[in-house]
């Protein structure tokens, strides 16, 4: 095969296929690896729980009948476990109530066996987007968390004050302590916190807090 | 070229079972010398086409036909997937620049591996929709594991099992169809070698036994040293379409459960104490004797 070498291989988006019939999943393997994109195939769910995830972008395609615990019941209780996988959901005996089920519990898409092969691809470019910008947002969130801890505990009053719109002025009085040190202190928060402008200083605070 | 030769074998295994059911064996029979392992693969095949119609509405009340309909639609999509899917491969692989000719090839065998697992689910199913009723006769059970002990030695002497008989003497006639015992006992002796090929063990053996089971009636057993079944596996061994092999169908144990329960007698499975697995069941002896 002639992919050029990849620069990150953990940012290289991953499909995980879990489903019992070998010979479904390794077509999917097939499919996927035509449109380049790899995949890790496990026969059941407890397969698949033992395997360390790599951070990379990700989709899980989950059959619903198999041996031990369905896909259906793994997906009920996959935030419980803290993933987050977006999950494509497929079924060799779907009908409508099975689709609300798989939909009501957090499937991105619900296809039934045969799907069409440009039905499924969509469904995992779609989940793999779903990811990276989680994931992205998880990176930055972590970032922005670990810059503020960068922080003093007199620079962490100042900033927040001055978020809540108290002049320089008033932040001496509050925290009583010179206007030269607010000043200061409000200089290094800044700076810290990669924020050029009062705008964006309170944007990231913002986010911050709510995260 | 393992993986051809696989794939060939697996395309004459089905060819076989379809061949048979457009009754046309003995001439299958010499073309391509069968093996005793086919033989013993075509003795089960056989036993879908025995199915009654009576079967049918029995399970149909036990299980209701929609979730028989269920279980084949289920059977017969999972292969169309694959089709499906790996056609949707090939395409894909030969749409690139320059063509990925050696994978398109792949997944065109894998198309046609798959056509035919889904005609093979469907020849089983015509087979179960559309048989005969029990033809009973009178016969010694004890010969006739012999008979399909015989069948199977070169299979299982290739398998290097050691098969041990422990057959009663001198027990009562059994009273059923002897064709359709036959295909029940080759299906035991099929899956307790499945069983074995599959399990790490050192071990490699079958026991065949037979003894009276209470007044009128005989139990038989296969016992294997196989891999044995995993917790909460027992209750599904004999659901239509419940198998964990890879090219499993999971009628097996289906239909030899509906021809024993034909037959008047009943059929079971326990876990062997030394690993692995034990099927029984028992049968009507002769009316005369029995009373
Ligand atoms: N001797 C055995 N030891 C362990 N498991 C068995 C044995 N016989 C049958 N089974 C289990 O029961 C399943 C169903 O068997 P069967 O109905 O004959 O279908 P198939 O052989 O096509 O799988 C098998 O897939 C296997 O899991
Ligand atoms: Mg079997």
């Amino acid at each position: 095969m002639n992919t050029p070498p990849s620069a990150d291989e953990a940012s290289e988006p991953i499909v995980y296929v879990v489903d019992d019939d070998r010979s479904v999943g390794a077509s999917l393997e097939d499919l996927l690896a035509s449109v380049s994109l790899r995949t890790r195939l496990f026969g059941s769910v407890q397969d698949f729980l033992s395997f360390e995830l790599p951070a990379a972008p990700s989709c899980l395609v989950l059959d619903v009948r198999m041996p031990g615990q369905s896909g259906m019941d793994f997906l009920g209780h996959m935030s419980e476990l803290g993933l987050h996988l977006p999950t494509v959901v497929i079924t060799g005996h779907g009908d409508i109530a099975m689709g609300v089920k798989a939909m009501k519990v957090g499937a991105i898409e619900f296809l039934t066996k045969p799907f069409r092969d440009q039905d499924l691809l969509d469904a995992v470019y779609h989940g793999i987007e779903i990811d990276r910008a989680r994931r992205a947002r998880e990176a930055t969130d972590a970032e922005l968390h670990q810059r503020w801890a960068s922080l003093s505990p007199g620079e962490q009053d100042v900033a927040r004050l001055v978020v809540d719109g108290l002049l320089n002025k008033q932040i001496a009085a509050d925290l009583d302590v010179s206007e030269i040190t607010v000043k200061v202190r409000r200089a290094s928060a800044m700076r810290k916190l990669g924020a050029r402008t009062l705008a964006e200083l309170i944007r990231q605070i913002d986010r911050m807090s709510s995260a | 070229m393992k993986l051809g030769q696989k794939l060939l074998q697996f395309r004459r295994s089905q060819a076989f079972v379809l061949a048979l059911l457009a009754g046309t064996m003995a001439v299958i029979f010499v073309a391509i010398g069968v093996t005793t392992y086919l033989s013993l693969k075509l003795v089960a095949a056989e036993a879908a086409a025995h199915e009654s119609r009576e079967h049918l509405l029995r399970m149909a009340r036990v299980t209701s036909l929609g979730e028989l309909t269920a279980s084949i639609a289920h059977e017969v999509n999972q292969p169309l997937a694959a089709v499906v899917t790996s056609a949707g491969a090939c395409r894909r692989w030969l749409a690139h620049d320059p063509p990925s000719v050696e994978n398109a090839q792949r997944a065109a065998d894998r198309v046609v591996e798959q056509a035919n697992r889904a005609s093979a689910v469907i020849a089983r199913v015509r087979g179960f929709a559309s048989g005969k009723p029990p033809q009973k006769t009178v016969f010694d059970f004890n010969d006739l594991v012999h008979e399909i002990v015989t069948l199977a030695r070169g299979q299982i002497d290739d398998d290097d099992i050691a098969l041990r008989l422990y057959l009663r003497d001198g027990l009562p006639m059994v009273e059923a169809d002897r064709v359709q015992i036959g295909q029940v006992l080759g299906n035991l002796l099929l899956n307790a070698m499945e069983a074995i090929g599959t399990s790490a063990e050192p071990a490699r053996e079958v026991e065949i036994t037979s003894e009276m089971h209470g007044p009128g009636r005989i139990r038989f057993s296969v016992a294997d040293s196989g891999v044995g079944f995993r917790p909460g596996e027992v209750e599904h061994l004999f659901d239509a379409f419940w198998t964990t092999k890879k090219d499993g169908i999971g009628l097996g144990l289906t239909i030899s459960r509906s021809i024993i329960e034909a037959n008047g007698g009943h059929i079971w499975a326990e876990a062997n104490e030394s690993g692995g697995a034990v099927f029984l069941f028992s049968l009507p002896v002769e009316a005369r004797t029995s009373a």
